[in-house]
């Protein structure tokens, strides 16, 4: 009986802090292996399953092609004529934009501006897609063993509305990287920030998806306050961020159905929704811009 | 060692089935039935085990950033022990029962975290979900079927002895 009382005095304040900090440290060593056995995991699977989920999109496109063969020899003449012939024009356009590009950066050597960052575009295919995060995520069959890193912009071709001119708009940004395949996160996803532009009000803001249970408008937002905005305005990438090259058209402002284009938030800034130009649900081929040259 | 290989190549092939028919759109849980069978024919350990690759492979695999689907398929394993220890039937037809709430149980607490716990999104599915619950009940009997006539060869634990060896070390 004595024993016993002695131990119940034997819990001092100073062994319950112990207890409580040891419990903490526990909590918080629990955080980070279950956050490293998560990234692994992610890398892990990526690289094991690309091999199989390959061969399905290789058998995909042999079945295209048998699809392809199937059409007569002047339909298939006239769309490789029509192809050689818009091949033509973007290799003349592209030999014009690099000289402009040289000129760009020797000038900026004269002026003693920092040079910006040089992107490669690295092309893919979506690989996995999941019903429940459709619009929101997907993986396409590139890695960091092609250059890509997290934060890459992803891009695809899109048609400009009320024009009959293509152009390339944003689908998302690169959300993880394995060696053969990266994990896309769509405008739409809440985990797609990107610093953008309003060209024509100039001024700069930053697109934050709201995920699909919000719709399908991202919020532009940190617009200056006293801004005027119209319906339909040009949002493009900004030139801030060093992940991703300006100008590329990301979508247009929409407004809501009362007729507003922006709401005014805690009297410190102005924040619209955007219309993607792309709708990601239909995306299967995809441009990534991985970074050859940081700033 | 042979059921260690027996589940890694079983969840190899399920996880990539059933990423390959959600990338068409098509839902239809492959990896829910597969641990099922693991939990009741070798023990709940190897259940919890093959829960977890599957888990891991599924969501890791389309992106998601946590693996919910290995907790969704752990609840898929206290499914088939309560099956196993409750139900007294051993008929396998029976087990369209069991096949049917599967998608439910493995797909459809998942699907509405990774959404954002956005009702419609889940609503959206509700006929594929219907559908792979149909599919489901005939694929869990199929799969028992098969499992058990290989593991036969392999002389390994059968699904169907797993009554009978509850009685015995009881």
């Amino acid at each position: 009986m004595p024993s016993f009382t002695l131990r119940k005095k034997q819990m001092t304040p100073g062994t319950v802090i112990f207890i409580i900090c040891a419990v903490i440290f526990g909590l918080l060593l629990m955080l980070a292996l279950y956050n490293t056995f998560r990234r692994a995991a992610a890398r892990i699977s990526g690289d094991y399953y690309f091999p199989y989920m390959k061969v399905i999109k290789k058998a995909e496109t042999a079945l295209a092609d048998q699809a392809l063969l199937s059409h007569s020899k002047i339909t298939l003449a006239k769309a490789v004529e029509r192809l050689q012939k818009e091949n033509t024009e973007l290799a003349t356009k592209t030999a014009l934009l690099m000289t402009l590009q040289e000129e760009n950066m020797k000038l900026r050597e004269l002026a003693g501006i920092t040079q910006k960052g040089i992107f490669k575009p690295v092309f893919a295919e979506t690989l996995v897609r999941d019903p429940a995060t459709w619009s929101e995520l997907f993986t396409i069959d590139k890695g960091s063993e092609h250059g890509i890193n997290t934060g890459d912009l992803v891009v695809a071709p899109a048609e400009i509305p009320s024009t009959s001119r293509f152009t390339v708009a944003v689908v998302g940004r690169i959300k993880s990287v394995a060696k053969h395949t990266s994990v896309v996160c769509t405008v739409i996803s809440n985990e797609c920030n990107l610093s953008v532009s309003l060209p024509a009000s100039q001024v700069s803001g930053v697109m934050e998806g709201t995920g699909l249970s919000a719709g399908l408008f991202p919020s532009v937002k940190f617009l200056p306050i006293k801004g005027k905005y119209r319906n339909g305005e040009l949002v493009t990438t900004s030139a801030f961020s060093e992940y991703c090259p300006p100008g590329l058209y990301v979508g247009n402002l929409a407004a809501w159905s009362d007729g507003t284009v922006s709401v005014e938030k805690d009297h410190i800034f102005a924040e619209s929704r955007l219309k993607p130009l792309i709708n990601p649900d239909e995306v299967r081929f995809v441009a990534v811009y991985s970074r050859t040259r940081k700033r | 060692m042979i059921k260690i290989i027996y589940i890694l190549l079983f969840t190899t092939a399920a996880v990539f089935l059933e990423t390959a028919l959600r990338t068409y759109g098509v839902i239809l849980p492959l990896a829910a039935p597969l641990v099922f069978y693991c939990a009741v024919a070798f023990g709940p350990y190897y259940g919890a085990v093959t829960a977890l690759l599957c888990g891991c492979g599924l969501d890791f695999l389309s992106g998601h950033t946590h693996p919910v689907t290995a907790v969704t398929l752990g609840f898929v394993v206290v499914f088939a022990m309560f099956w196993l220890h409750k139900v007294e039937s051993e008929s396998v037809s029976l087990h369209v029962v069991p096949g049917a709430l599967l998608p439910l149980i493995a797909w459809l607490p998942a699907a509405f975290f990774v959404s954002g716990t956005s009702l419609d999104q889940i609503l959206s599915h509700a006929s594929d979900l219907v559908i792979a619950c149909i599919l489901s009940a005939f694929i869990l009997p199929v799969v028992i079927v098969v499992l058990d006539a290989l593991n036969k060869r392999l002389e390994i634990e059968l699904y169907s002895n797993a009554k009978i060896r509850l009685r015995y070390f009881k």
